[in-house]
């Protein structure tokens, strides 16, 4: 919402010099949030004509001196010893919002423009450039109405989008009296001659026939008003309604009186052409309909037919208010427009006849002509909002005269109890809205806080998955955050369930369903630009059905041969190790690990728990890159905590090595054993000659450990264990060796 | 008796007359050398003479060690290189996950638990309970992602709010911190980030506005270290609150990022900076989650948003591009603090 203080001195009584010190600070205390303050426009001057010579290749053109610079002008009316505005290089002229460049203007070099007033934006009368007086500021040229704000409104405060709106809201944070407001003493019929309403939606509806207009033309004073507010001239019956809408926050539209004679709102199904030309398709719309013609759909925006054109001699203005619900709806069917967003946070049913009043009375002032006929086809009947006052609230704080802070907002009581809406703040319903009404105006600043009483959290902030963190980084990899969506591309590899309705981009097209997706493409770049980073990982949620699952996921270099490692998989299960002591700390047991087939990893394994897959790690491999990565599920982690009793002979350990047949994986030998050694640890800890399958002969060693021991073991009961894990393995196709 | 002097000399002798490292080394050290020839013929000895005898060889044995190593300049017999530094340097933390850390920490000081809320949730929890009305503009498809199944994302942490309300009774202190999404992109805007919010409910009145500037003011000095930073509370508006405010807080951009002006320090070249929003919880949303007759208030605020004023990210998406160069300079080596 944008205002020049010149437009809200017309109605509240102050200056522009008093609101340009005070004005912010006030807006700001009643929660109005200012965006821009308009007042000055760089590169522009005041500057006196210093010399005029002719432009030695052009009749027309002069080389002035002004300010010690060169100036090629071709305005007739430039003199020596003139006062005008210079725009030096770099300005930005506002009538063609362009950047001035130093140019050569037939041979003659300039260094910047003398401006003619709608060079500046300005409107006035007068050919050639801007004359103005010896001791001007250049920014009361170029602001005839003052300095510019542009405020945010929030939606509950349509009061706001009008400057009446604002100058009243600031005459009560005292910048000023509210100056008495003229309004012509036109009486309204009631009669449905003009309008016929058979809709719900319309809440009042008025209007104007005024005829005989003499001239359509605006003068230069408003279509500078609405020009610093963003509005263009058209003519100046539309331009007085837009002015009127921008003043009192009521929006009014003007028919052509010819061809509109009576008016009907009701439903209206069928194709709509606005006054812009676009053409829309209503589906059971209240809508005014003229000659069997939808001429607006009223509160957004008038029709083609029917609408008030240059020459209009004879129009019929209209003014009404309509229910939220049926803006909502007549928005989302053709659009947004100025006068929506108005009815749709809510204009004051009060002012709409008074603004109709205002707006006619205008046009007969601007344009010539008479009011024919004034017509009240439904008058307003909104009952006024009651609300109670609960004191409690401004007494805890030490708010005393709340009741005199109510009264000048305008809310009226008898008791100091019940209060009495104004018919333009519909936003209070609650007492909590006028407890939010007196802290407005007693000042936020003004209270003063008081400490919360001390409690103690029953949240202990630092959880498994945080001490993972430090794991991962001390591992030397960085953490990623990566956006919860999977794009098209991985949708296509992890096929999730989750899909979105209304992605922006291809980037948000599901959910993720594997914590791997995002890495993929994070450290597919790392390698893309050679960053020599040890890995990623991420630790966030996966989507699978209606279940979240917290996750982290690992990527890491995936290294060769190196000085540290003569063979050529101890990358693999330096980096398989990570994972399984995440996944063993997380959990605080040992899991068995399977071979399995993955989506994408390839040479992958999986660690279980109760056949549910709580970990992953393989070889991701695309065209060009390939890079270890590892998952594991966070979810099932409680870590089960474990309290011993010391005894002396607290560990036993005793080791077994045996050839593993062909076809079997090392992880199934070992899962046979555990599961005949119950209550002891089965740890393999030595491969010959390496982990690649399809050797004649892999030999493997396990360490069997027996941990918290309440009492020595003899010799036969240990050996009675070897022998039943030696004739396990026997039994299992493995020889043993020793 | 072995002549122990003897062979003390014998060693002097050949470290003295040889200049080959190695076979003086074998010769004196070695297997077969002087030092091991006299252990042997010290076992040939009795064995009541061994103690005597072994400690003087041991004697002589370390003189002439350090003899040896002077000449050929040894100090500590090293059979691997030990320095080299094998390990690259560790990781960083992403620093939105240590912003989120840091909150965690404050919110527990002051006594708030965290709450769990979902992700994907409905309509009624996300709008509706909340005074968003389907007529509000946030409800759009425009904002707000809608799944296939007609669940939607979250747009904000406030849908934990009322199923506070629901689960709890009595004063309670909460918090919550997570993932949110809103169809917004661009340079401060992410299609996700994170917010924060907390949730302070007691008997009427017993939690106030006062206590809310109170708790506002602390929470900010906290996140981000600095004592008596200048604050604006400024009315404002959300369905869900009422009173609401917005608190600014004057800032300066520096070098090194921002720093917040503190009460009586001038206030040329800096600017307010929205930070943090809040209120006392709007009646009804106490009354639909059976509060009656009590006050709350709640907060929240942008976590991604603190990021960037801290390290004076410009554009949000870098936060979640995860390039090595931002993790490198803008990762956290270590939270443990």
């Amino acid at each position: 919402m944008k205002f020049s203080l010149g437009w809200l001195c017309d109605y509240l009584d102050s200056t522009i010099a008093f609101l340009k010190s005070n004005l912010e600070s006030a807006l700001i205390q009643a929660g109005i949030e200012v965006d821009e303050i308009i007042d000055s426009r760089p590169g522009f001057e005041v500057v006196r004509v210093d010399e005029v010579t002719k432009h030695p290749n052009s009749d027309h053109l002069n080389i002035c001196t002004v300010a010690g610079k060169q100036i090629v002008c071709g305005a007739r009316n430039v003199r020596k010893g003139m006062y005008t505005v210079l725009a030096n290089i770099d300005a930005i002229i506002p009538q063609t919002n362009t950047r001035l460049s130093q140019t050569t203007i037939r041979g003659v070099e300039s260094f910047g423009m003398l401006c003619a007033a709608s060079e500046l934006g300005l409107f006035q009368e007068g050919d050639g450039i801007i004359e103005v007086e010896q001791n001007s500021l250049i920014d009361n040229i170029l602001f005839p109405n003052g300095p510019i704000f542009d405020v945010s409104i929030t939606p509950n405060r349509g009061d706001l989008l009008s400057v009446y709106g604002i100058a009243r809201e600031m005459s009560v944070f005292g910048l000023g009296e509210m100056k008495e407001l003229l309004t012509p003493d036109i009486v309204f019929m009631n009669s449905d001659q003009v309008v016929k309403i058979h809709s719900d939606s319309v809440l009042s509806m008025y209007t104007i026939k005024i005829e005989g207009l003499l001239h359509n033309i605006t003068p230069n004073w408003m279509k500078s008003r609405l020009k610093e507010v963003g509005i263009n001239s058209k003519s100046c019956v539309v331009d007085i309604t837009n002015y009127i809408a921008h003043a009192f926050g009521q929006p009014l539209h003007a028919f052509d009186g010819d061809t509109i004679q009576q008016i009907q709102v009701r439903e209206y199904s069928g194709e709509f052409i606005d006054l812009k030309g676009c053409i829309h398709q209503l589906d059971k719309l209240p809508c005014m309909i003229s000659d069997n013609k939808c001429i607006s759909v009223p509160g957004v925006i008038g029709g083609n037919y029917g609408k008030c054109q240059e020459n209009s001699k004879n129009i019929l203005l209209e003014a009404a208010n309509y229910a939220q619900e049926y803006i909502f709806r007549a928005q989302k069917a053709v659009k947004n427009t100025d006068a929506s967003k108005k009815f749709f946070y809510g204009v004051d049913p009060e002012m709409t006849k008074i603004a109709l009043a205002q707006g006619a009375s205008l046009i007969q002032e601007l344009c010539g002509g008479s009011i024919q006929q004034a017509t009240c086809a439904l008058e307003n009947n909104q009952t006024k909002i009651q609300v109670n006052f609960d004191d409690r609230y401004t007494k805890k704080l030490g708010i005393v005269d709340a009741p005199t802070y109510l009264s000048r907002l305008g809310f009226k009581s008898n008791n100091n109890q019940t209060y009495v809406v104004p018919s333009f703040r519909h936003d209070i319903h609650t007492p909590e809205g006028l407890f939010n009404e007196v802290l407005r105006l007693y000042g936020i600043d003004n209270v003063s806080p008081m400490p919360l009483s001390e409690s103690a959290s029953k949240y202990i902030p630092t959880d498994s998955s945080e001490y993972l963190r430090h794991i991962l980084i001390a591992e030397g990899l960085y953490e990623a955050v990566g956006r919860d969506f999977m794009s098209k591309e991985m949708v296509n590899i992890f096929s999730p369930d989750i899909l979105i309705e209304n992605r922006m981009n291809s980037s948000q097209f599901a959910m993720r369903n594997s914590i791997l997706s995002n890495l993929i493409e994070f450290y597919d770049s790392y390698l893309r630009y050679k960053w020599q980073a040890e890995g990623l990982f991420e630790i966030g949620q996966i989507f699978h059905g209606e279940n979240v699952m917290p996750m982290v996921g690992i990527a890491i270099q995936l290294k060769t041969k190196d000085w540290l490692s003569s063979n050529i998989n101890a990358n693999y299960f330096n980096t398989k190790r990570l994972v399984e002591r995440c996944a063993k700390y997380l959990y605080g047991r040992r899991i068995i690990c399977h071979p399995c087939q993955h989506i994408i990893l390839k040479d992958a394994c999986e660690w279980r728990i109760d056949d549910k897959v709580i970990a992953t790690f393989g070889i991701f491999q695309n065209k060009s890159r390939s890079f270890y990565m590892g998952e594991l599920n966070l979810l099932g982690y409680a870590r089960q905590k474990e309290y011993f009793s010391i005894t002396d002979q607290e560990v036993l350990t005793k080791d077994i090595s045996f050839h593993l047949p062909k076809e079997i994986f090392a992880s199934q030998a070992v899962e046979k054993l555990r599961s005949v050694l119950p209550g002891i640890e089965v740890v393999p800890f030595d491969l010959y000659p390496s982990a690649e399958l399809n050797q004649a002969h892999r030999s493997i060693a396990v360490r069997l450990v027996w941990s918290n021991l309440k009492n020595t073991l003899t010799q036969d009961q240990i050996r009675e264990t070897l022998e039943l894990a030696e004739s396990t393995l026997v039994e299992f196709g493995c020889i043993i060796q020793g | 008796m072995v002549e122990i002097t003897k062979v003390y000399h014998a060693a002097l002798d050949k470290i003295n007359s040889s200049s080959n490292e190695a076979e003086v080394y074998s010769e004196v050290f070695g297997k077969n050398g002087f030092i091991n020839q006299a252990k042997e013929s010290i076992k040939t000895l009795p064995k009541q003479e061994w103690g005597k005898n072994f400690k003087e060889l041991d004697s002589i044995t370390e003189e002439v060690r350090e003899i040896f190593n002077q000449k050929f300049q040894k100090t500590v017999q090293q059979n691997i290189d030990p320095t080299i530094d094998i390990f690259y340097e560790p990781g960083k933390l992403h620093p939105i996950s240590e912003e989120i850390n840091l909150i965690k920490n404050i919110m527990a000081k002051h006594g708030f638990t965290h709450c769990d809320s979902p992700i994907i949730d409905t309509e009624y929890y996300n709008f509706d309970a909340l005074n968003v009305t389907e007529m509000h503009p946030a409800r759009g498809s425009h904002d707000t992602f809608y799944l296939k199944s007609g669940m939607l994302l979250r747009t904000h942490t406030s849908n934990f709010q009322l199923r506070a309300f629901q689960n709890f009774s009595g004063p309670q202190k909460l918090f919550h911190c997570g993932r949110v999404y809103r169809k917004d992109d661009d340079r401060t805007h992410s299609t996700m980030f994170h917010q924060f919010e907390c949730l302070y409910v007691d008997d009427f009145n017993v939690v106030t506005f006062a206590h809310l500037k109170w708790f506002i003011r602390e929470i900010l000095e906290e996140i981000f270290g600095q004592k008596n930073i200048k604050l604006r509370f400024r009315s404002s508006y959300f369905p869900f609150t009422e009173p609401s405010i917005e608190v600014d807080a004057l800032a300066r951009h520096t070098q090194n990022g921002i720093e917040f002006v503190c009460d009586g320090e001038p206030e040329n070249e800096c600017s307010w900076l929205e930070l943090l929003g809040g209120g006392m919880v709007a009646q009804n949303i106490l009354k639909r989650g059976n509060y009656q007759n009590h006050t709350a208030f709640a907060c929240g605020i942008g976590i991604d948003r603190i990021v960037m004023l801290k390290h004076q990210i410009s554009n949000i998406n870098d936060l979640y591009k995860n390039r090595f160069p931002f993790l490198r300079k803008y990762g956290v080596e270590s939270g443990v603090k």
